[in-house]
């Protein structure tokens, strides 16, 4: 076993902002998700760009050839009225995208990537919090002549479709052994008032061989980060920016099945 | 709505014995339903839904031993909406059960309009009551099918009572009324006609497995809508099957298909091909391949299928949708196909009963010189013109123009589902060497396929040598072929060598020898005592297990079993070893002509297991000559 553990613990000095709710209607919704397709896919990563698989890996069911992870994590405080009073308003925005290209090369790996489901918007307020995380996905298919293929917003439905909580699933059209599944989820989480640690884990292994696994973090500079390595992984490369972010990133590549 | 069937009704653990019997455990006796009262009325409504049909029920339920929760669900969906719920505890409203309402995902379908509302029902005490009362509305009679007089609890007292005005035309047909002594009793009431049935000791729904769907053993009613005139316009149902193929007609005339998509896409797959039949079979397992089983049934798309081409780009599709696709692939190159409604053998009856509950199921037919030869690509590894027990026998309602047909698909024998092992040993030493040969025909070859196949492809060859080897270390398997494993329409099997490692005891000059370490069927008994319900096994079955042993040099047979022969009705074991020319040799058959083991016959099918058992553990005797 290989992984780390990240924990972000949270400092928040105050400031002055409006409380500003913000609504997300369908049409509101897909836009975002549109943005959020066209970012991810330009993603200017070579390791998105490898379509090939070692001939050692031809009879596995599946291989991944890339994954990556990209969290940002920003913090502000405004000056709120509660009713009883006007009080300091902490808050945070974590942003996590994960995006797998994977090579499916038989039928269970077919079944296994075939279906998706996420939340795609979920909120929780108390009366001192107010917490919503958003998730938009994007999956595409690369047929083996290079066709790409992406999943249209039809294709997906909702399990769940009420004004806290909408889940959604899509079944995955035209998915075929011998394809690559492209994908990403990415959460967006805003929080109000929380001052909890976040703990995070990055696995660097997984069932399936992998070509190129990586993890890169933006954190604002009221965080402060305490990590671990453990059982042989790679140590975490932390730097500041100029803005006096905090940058990390691992990476490992050809990774076996574990 | 509708339950559309997934395809594999297997299925068993891929490397397990051959089947498990199964029983239920004893009923929970602790709560039941002491008054149970459901109200069926038939109302006029407004001009989108004419007719609606309100219901009012209410259980109570008391609890006999200890405090407890039991879970209360009541389903909706776009037709039958939950209006009201009302729970008390001990007779107090103020209880703080909250209902829960939420999307229902039910196994093999991946989505539809089918939702839940459910809570936990807490019973306080022992002799404490608590109740629940629904109030729910289905807006169009179509849906408004069956009523069930069984519930997860057993009902000790309970009322169901029918309101029917007199400008609903309607007919109920009454199911397994005379086991649980279900009285019925009509009376007029001013302009309406009320039909009540009066109950006591209903034992809770069976929760047995391998056994007949509900409809065959629980008490209940069906309710045929025939047409209604609630004010000037009459609306006609299903007054017959006549007008419930109309419906599904129209629902097809609505899908959409793209012939041209469609007819490119399979001029690709026929390229070359020469007979009707090749084509048929090519495009049928193209379908088999590459269209992956995944439902949505939400409102009309429980029923209605959909596009070919839509089904096409996605590579996935219900039932439905590949028989539309199969239909639509036929036609485009000149053959005559039509898409087929069935009720596959989980449900008790037939097109005589116009009603939706008929059916849950659609294939197509080829009609090859008029005769209809029956595609049903939800069976992922069936050959051409195998059929799966599931349909096999039942009615199917067949697409013909404005008119339809009704017939019935074919009845397969054991003999479409044969699996054979055939070994020919030498001794050497403690060990027996040779070669085996296994095949695998119609269902037996589907089970073994769809096990392969839900196993990741480079553990495919493990996992079959475990499974041929029970996962036992002195069954060494070497040399190992496979045929087959993709083309569906021939037979899967399989050839290696084996050395089967210190398999003889030796005793002095006596040599004791085990041969068949399949012994299929073996302790295959039912409990009697729990299980009430006929086991149905998963298929007809033919299981044939046949060696040959030569006789070393130096040593001759001083014992061989008895041969065994059991023939009955529904299953035969024969079972024999001989002395043929200087080889032992041995077959075993078990046949299951009949699918159904009915609980009458349990108990002669227990003596008969019990005695194959026993000439499992009988051996072989081997002695030196002097």
């Amino acid at each position: 076993m290989k992984f780390f553990i990240l924990s972000l613990a949270v400092f928040i000095t105050a400031g002055f902002a409006n409380v500003n709710a913000q609504s997300k209607d369908t049409e509101k919704y897909r836009k975002e998700s549109e943005q959020m397709r066209q970012t991810v896919w330009t993603w200017d990563k070579p390791q998105f760009k490898v379509k090939s698989v070692p001939a050692q890996y031809n009879t596995a069911s599946k291989v991944i050839l890339a994954h990556h992870t990209e969290l940002t994590a920003d913090s502000k405080s405004k000056f709120a009225f509660y009713g009883l009073g006007f009080g300091p308003k902490k808050e945070q925005t974590l942003t996590e995208v994960t995006r797998e290209m994977i090579k499916v090369n038989d039928k269970t790996a077919v079944t296994e990537y075939s279906e998706l489901s996420f939340t795609q918007f979920a909120r929780t307020s108390g009366f001192y919090s107010s917490d919503k995380t958003t998730s938009y996905v994007g999956v595409r298919v690369i047929k083996p002549n290079g066709t790409i293929k992406e999943i249209n917003a039809d294709d997906i439905v909702l399990t769940k479709d009420e004004s806290k909580e909408k889940k959604a699933k899509v079944a995955i059209p035209d998915l075929q052994p011998g394809d690559i599944l492209d994908y990403f989820i990415a959460t967006e989480q805003n929080l109000t008032n929380d001052m909890s640690n976040k703990p995070y884990r990055v696995l660097l292994f997984d069932d399936a061989p992998i070509l190129s696994l990586s993890f890169h973090a933006q954190l604002g500079k009221k965080y402060a980060i305490e990590y671990r390595s453990y059982n042989g992984a790679p140590e975490l490369q932390v730097n500041k920016n100029e803005d006096k972010d905090i940058i990390v990133d691992v990476e490992k590549t050809n990774i076996p099945p574990f | 709505m509708r339950k559309t069937v997934l395809a594999s009704s297997m299925f068993l653990l891929f490397g397990a014995n051959f089947l498990i019997a199964q029983t239920t455990d004893d009923a929970d006796k602790n709560v039941v339903i002491s008054k149970s009262s459901r109200a069926f009325k038939f109302v006029k409504g407004n001009s989108d839904h004419p007719v609606l049909i309100k219901e009012e029920s209410s259980r109570v339920y008391t609890c006999n031993n200890f405090r407890t929760d039991v879970q209360v669900a009541e389903f909706y969906n776009d037709v039958e909406t939950v209006d009201d719920v009302t729970i008390y505890v001990n007779d107090s409203k103020k209880n703080g059960v909250v209902p829960k309402y939420e999307y229902y995902n039910s196994d093999g379908v991946f989505y539809s309009d089918a939702h839940v509302c459910y809570f936990q029902l807490p019973l306080l005490k022992k002799g404490s009551t608590s109740e629940v009362i629904f109030s729910k509305t289905t807006i169009d009679p179509r849906y408004f099918t069956s009523i069930y007089f069984m519930d997860d609890q057993a009902i000790i007292d309970q009322e169901v009572k029918i309101t029917v005005p007199s400008w609903m035309q309607l007919e109920i047909k009454e199911y397994n009324f005379k086991q649980f002594n279900v009285q019925k009793n009509i009376s007029p009431n001013g302009d309406e006609t009320v039909y009540t049935y009066t109950m006591k000791n209903i034992p809770a729904m069976s929760g047995e497995s391998a056994a007949p769907g509900p409809s065959y053993f629980t008490p209940h009613i069906l309710v045929l809508c025939k047409s209604a005139q609630p004010k000037d316009e009459k609306y006609v149902y299903f007054n017959t099957v006549k007008e419930q193929y109309e419906w599904y007609k129209n629902l097809v005339s609505q899908i959409g298909n793209d012939e041209k998509f469609v007819k490119e896409r399979t001029d690709d797959i026929v390229k070359g091909l020469s007979t009707d039949e090749e084509k048929v079979k090519a495009i049928f397992q193209w379908v088999q391949d590459n269209i992956r089983y995944i439902a949505f049934e939400n409102g009309i798309a429980g029923f209605k299928p959909e596009k070919a081409q839509e089904v096409l780009r996605k590579k996935y599709g219900d039932c439905k949708g590949m028989a539309n696709l199969l239909t639509e692939m036929l036609k485009s190159i000149k053959l005559d196909a039509r898409r087929c409604w069935i009720g596959t053998k989980h449900i008790a009856y037939d097109y005589s009963t116009p009603s939706l509950s008929v059916d849950n199921h659609m294939i197509c037919a080829w009609m090859n010189k008029g005769k209809p030869v029956f595609l049903d690509a939800t069976e992922k590894y069936i050959g051409f013109g195998e059929i799966a027990e599931r349909i096999q026998g039942r009615q199917t309602l067949i697409e013909n123009g404005n008119q339809y047909l009704l017939e019935r698909v074919p009845v397969a024998t054991y003999l479409q589902n044969t699996a054979t092992e055939s070994r020919k040993f030498s001794i050497d030493g403690n060990n027996l060497k040779g070669h085996v040969v296994q095949v695998w025909k119609g269902e037996n070859k589907e089970w073994l396929l769809s096990g392969i196949n839900d196993i990741k492809q480079n553990k495919q060859e493990t996992a079959l040598r475990q499974f041929l080897s029970e996962g036992k270390q002195n069954f060494e398997i070497s040399n190992l072929k496979i045929d087959n494993l993709s083309n569906y329409n021939e037979d899967l099997k399989v050839e290696y060598d084996v050395l089967w490692k210190d398999v003889l005891t030796v005793f002095d000059k006596d040599s004791y020898l085990d041969a068949d370490n399949r012994r299929n069927m073996e302790n295959f008994k039912i409990d009697t005592t729990k299980r009430k319900l006929p086991y149905w096994f998963s298929f007809k079955n033919d299981l044939i297990f046949e060696t040959e042993i030569q006789i070393p040099a130096g040593k001759s047979i001083s014992t061989l079993p008895e041969k065994l022969t059991i023939k009955q009705p529904g299953y035969s074991f024969t079972a024999s070893y001989n002395n043929v020319a200087g080889k032992v040799v041995y077959k075993n058959e078990i046949i299951l002509n009949q699918s159904e083991l009915k609980p009458e016959n349990f108990s002669q099918w227990n003596k008969d297991i019990d005695q194959l058992t026993n000439f499992y553990n009988q051996q072989i005797v081997f002695t030196q000559k002097n």
